[in-house]
């Protein structure tokens, strides 16, 4: 099948001033700029199918939003290409406007003074939706989002998490192929965040829209998102399944013994000890596949073991320790 | 095209009745901002009580030029001035990448969706002053001066809704453009005087590349058969013209700070 | 007295800060300026003297009176107090160990010299190199007008605080602020000196406490006034200070109460 996106060695510089100290060089900066160029995403190619959904991950200032930018029109790449439903989104903005859906977490596009329900229907008319499928889709996902109860509320009245649902909800309105979410969990409880995760993962399986979304919750990729799109400091870092990720990162298992009395010499062949005092003994374990009964055989010690615990990483941890090896910059 | 003006007009509603909610402070808003233009106004009156003329401008006729001058900025600034202003916030904040995500342009979007009321007042003591000033005034009522009056009032708004559009489209290339809307009226203020009481390097940069000349002063001297430094008989085909010309400019530099428009960079 | 001197001392670096902003104000401040020296060589081109001013003498009424005595931050303030409340910020400050309309004055005090400085004093030279600026009329008038710099600044922003702390009740800071620019445009004498008003206007705007924003103290220094009489005035407008002082300390202290009764 045919991708829906395309990146294809995308590049985007940035020009960005530096103030220069003092009124002297604040007078000549004035002037004559000093600049340098930023580089927010540099060299990045990969392709999305139609109906994946696609978490887009990396710490702050790694490009996540540029590439997010690139591909919904707003901005275009310094080179390379990117091409949205075999389209170039920026020149074509309009009509790739039409097709997708962006959420923004941090901006809403609700119309603050207003009850939610104009908001949803200045979006018909942006969209130039006909009234029959529009009536359709917003009773649905209205239901869906559990919003019946607040569409007659002042935007201004609705709770973040109330309001990222109806905001959700509304870039779905007029049926898009993608759904851009740009941090949609943002400041949200536990509870507004499971809601929202859960919501995109059905619309996802049921709709068949491709979703994209960019993320420093690792939990919502993990819900949502079967592939991961890694980047650090404009790079692509890792592309491809969650699995897939734990082996090549070599994120290791962590094997956690506890012994009725405290023991003098604690072996497991294959593993490093890592830590562990008292009772207690920490492993970690190369990434290959023994189980805990293979373990327990692998096990010599001078005391008796008391409870055994097997922990696989989480992403988080994946990503914690690839960052803390980066090298500071 | 039809499906985009019933949308602006949607839009413009939706603001309306956003507004219109508090109307007890939109009315003293409208109240409180006459005062604030009548206090200026009292103070050229006070002069032209004691001196008679300014420029060669008696009360009546001055009174004339303040009232058009002051309708036609408010035409054009309530569909601009106070969410352009807003451009910088609205483009270091993100919100203008919203908008690009939408299906429609962006500056429409924020023309319409801010269409602003408050100008109720400027718009009564406009009206007002006006309606005083032209029956102690012998003007010529005929086709012509029609024109003029209702075309110089257009070109008056157009040439506002211009030159703020320019300047906040300063925000997408610079980040920054608020400074600039300080320096916009100050020469504005200027505008609101017989030019031709300034010395001749400002009388000319009114007429061509600051063309707030054309925002009451011409067209009024032009109705008033007073003569027009520089434009001489062209001067009621500059006013007409002034306005449509302003807007190809505001186009053209919005077109051109869009396409360089960068985001926020991170 | 300390932290009232840092406060003034903080917002004094804060402006150095924004320089474009300072350049834009001094191009700003010379466009007023020519935009008031016009009118005037404009209407005195037809006249020799007008009640005994001569044009000269109107020029630098607009220089010094449209810079170092323009009452237009008043406005400003009236605007940062609206703000304050609006957003609740004003709660934070009831925690502040200053009073927060003292804290307010030093604020303002620390932009104002720094406009002073900074702007008024380039557009003061350059203008005057173009049009001419008078010197004080003799010693005792320059020692005297420094008397009514103060009592200017004093009632100029006092009536601006008072005006703002309205905002507490008047959910509007923007419409006071209008009200406040329309009122003082005529009656601080800031674009038309009060000697030119009809003969009515004249006699409430002598008396009332916005004279001496611009009105008087240019008065004493282009000479219009004796040295006693001007100490008069100058004692006259130091009770007009002491009187907004009370106003706004009682206003404040209604302020406070609403606050603690609406919970901040």
């Amino acid at each position: 099948m045919a991708p829906i996106i395309r990146a294809e060695n995308v590049r985007k510089t940035f020009v960005q001033r530096v103030p220069q100290p003092g009124v002297i060089g604040a007078l000549r900066g004035f002037l004559s700029p000093v600049t340098r160029p930023v580089h927010a995403v540099e060299d990045i190619s990969f392709s999305i199918a139609a109906g994946e959904a696609v978490g887009y991950l990396g710490p702050n200032g790694a490009g996540k939003s540029t590439m997010i930018k690139m591909l919904t029109g707003i901005l275009s790449p310094s080179s390379g290409e990117v091409s949205v439903l075999g389209r170039h989104p920026q020149a074509k903005r309009m009509a790739n406007a039409r097709q997708i859906g962006a959420v923004f977490g941090q901006r809403t596009q609700l119309w603050w003074e207003l009850p939610l329900f104009e908001s949803f229907e200045l979006h018909r008319r942006l969209y130039r939706m006909p009234v029959e499928v529009f009536e359709r889709n917003r009773s649905e996902l209205t239901q869906m989002m559990g919003l019946t109860s607040f569409l007659q509320r002042p935007v201004r009245h609705l709770s973040l998490g109330q309001r990222m649902r109806a905001e959700i909800a509304m870039a779905l309105m007029h049926e898009p192929k993608i759904l851009f979410l740009d941090e949609p969990t943002i400041g949200l409880d536990v509870v507004a965040k499971d809601v929202v995760r859960k919501f995109l993962s059905r619309i996802n399986r049921e709709r068949g829209t491709t979703i994209i979304l960019t993320t420093h919750d690792l939990q919502d990729i993990e819900e949502i998102c079967p592939r991961l799109i890694m980047v650090d400091d404009g790079r692509l870092l890792f592309d491809g399944a969650i699995p897939e990720m734990r082996a090549r990162f070599g994120a290791r298992r962590r094997l956690t013994l506890e012994f009725s009395s405290e023991p003098e010499t604690v072996h497991v062949e294959g593993a490093e000890l890592c830590g562990g005092e008292g009772l207690v003994r920490e492993f970690l374990l190369p990434d290959d596949g023994r189980s805990l009964v293979q373990l327990l055989a692998a096990l010599k010690a001078d005391a008796d073991l008391r409870d055994i615990r097997l922990h696989e990483p989480g992403i988080e941890e994946i990503i914690r320790t690839h960052y803390q090896s980066r090298p500071a910059i | 095209m039809r499906e985009t003006l019933s949308l602006c007009l949607y839009l413009m509603r939706l603001r309306v009745r956003t507004r219109l909610e508090f109307r007890a402070s939109l009315i003293i808003s409208w109240i409180a901002q006459a005062f604030g233009y009548i206090g200026v106004f009292a103070s050229i009156w006070i002069i032209l009580t004691r001196f008679e003329t300014l420029g060669g401008w008696t009360w009546p006729q001055m009174a004339l030029l303040l009232g058009f001058h002051t309708l036609g900025y408010a035409l054009g600034a309530c569909f601009t001035l106070v969410q352009l202003r807003r451009m910088e916030e609205i483009v270091l904040g993100g919100e203008f990448d919203t908008l690009l995500v939408r299906p429609i342009n962006p500056w429409a979007y924020l023309v319409f969706s801010g269409f602003n009321i408050e100008y109720g007042g400027h718009v009564l003591l406009g009206i007002g002053i006006i309606a005083w000033s032209l029956p102690q005034l012998s003007i010529d009522w005929n086709m012509a001066t029609f024109t003029l009056i209702v075309g110089g009032l257009i070109s008056s708004a157009l040439i506002t809704a211009s030159m703020l559009t320019m300047i906040g489209a300063c925000a997408l290339l610079l980040g920054r453009a608020r400074y600039l809307f300080g320096i916009f009226f100050d020469f504005w203020e200027l505008s609101r005087y017989p030019a031709s009481i300034f010395a001749p390097i400002f009388q000319m940069a009114l007429l061509t590349v600051i063309p707030l000349g054309y925002m009451a002063y011409v067209p009024v001297s032009v109705l008033l058969g007073r003569p027009v430094a520089y434009l001489g008989s062209l001067a009621p085909f500059a006013t007409l013209a002034a306005g449509p010309l302003s807007v190809l400019a505001a186009i053209a530099f919005w077109r051109f700070c869009l396409s360089r428009y960068q985001g926020r960079g991170g | 007295m300390s932290a009232f001197l840092a406060l003034i001392r903080a917002s004094f670096q804060r402006e150095v800060e924004h320089r474009s902003k300072m350049l834009v104000r001094i191009l700003g401040g010379l466009i007023e300026i020519l935009a008031r020296i016009s009118i005037w060589q404009a209407v005195f081109a037809g006249h020799g003297t007008m009640n005994g001013i001569s044009l000269p003498q109107m020029i630098t009424y607009a220089l010094i009176g449209g810079t170092i005595l323009s009452s237009w931050d008043a406005t400003m303030i009236v605007r940062d107090v609206g703000t304050t409340i609006r957003t609740g910020a004003i709660g934070a400050t009831l925690l502040r160990p200053v009073n927060y309309p003292v804290m307010l004055l030093a604020e303002q005090l620390g932009s104002r010299l720094f406009d002073w400085v900074m702007t008024s004093l380039p557009v003061i030279a350059i203008m005057g190199l173009i049009y001419g600026v008078q010197p004080p009329a003799s010693l005792g008038h320059a020692i005297l007008f420094l008397g009514f710099l103060a009592v200017s600044l004093a009632i100029l922003m006092l009536s601006a605080i008072l005006i703002g702390l309205f905002s507490f009740w008047v959910f509007d800071a923007h419409s006071l602020e209008w009200f406040l620019r329309g009122l003082l445009t005529v009656l601080s004498g800031g674009l038309v000196p009060i000697w030119f008003f009809p003969s009515g206007l004249a006699k409430v705007a002598h008396v009332l406490p916005f004279s001496w924003i611009t009105y008087h103290p240019m008065a004493i220094y282009l000479g219009e006034r004796d040295v006693v009489t001007g100490i008069i005035y100058l004692a006259a407008g130091m009770g007009w200070s002491v009187v907004l002082g009370g106003l706004v300390a009682f206003v404040w202290s209604l302020a406070c109460r609403q606050v603690v009764v609406q919970g901040g």
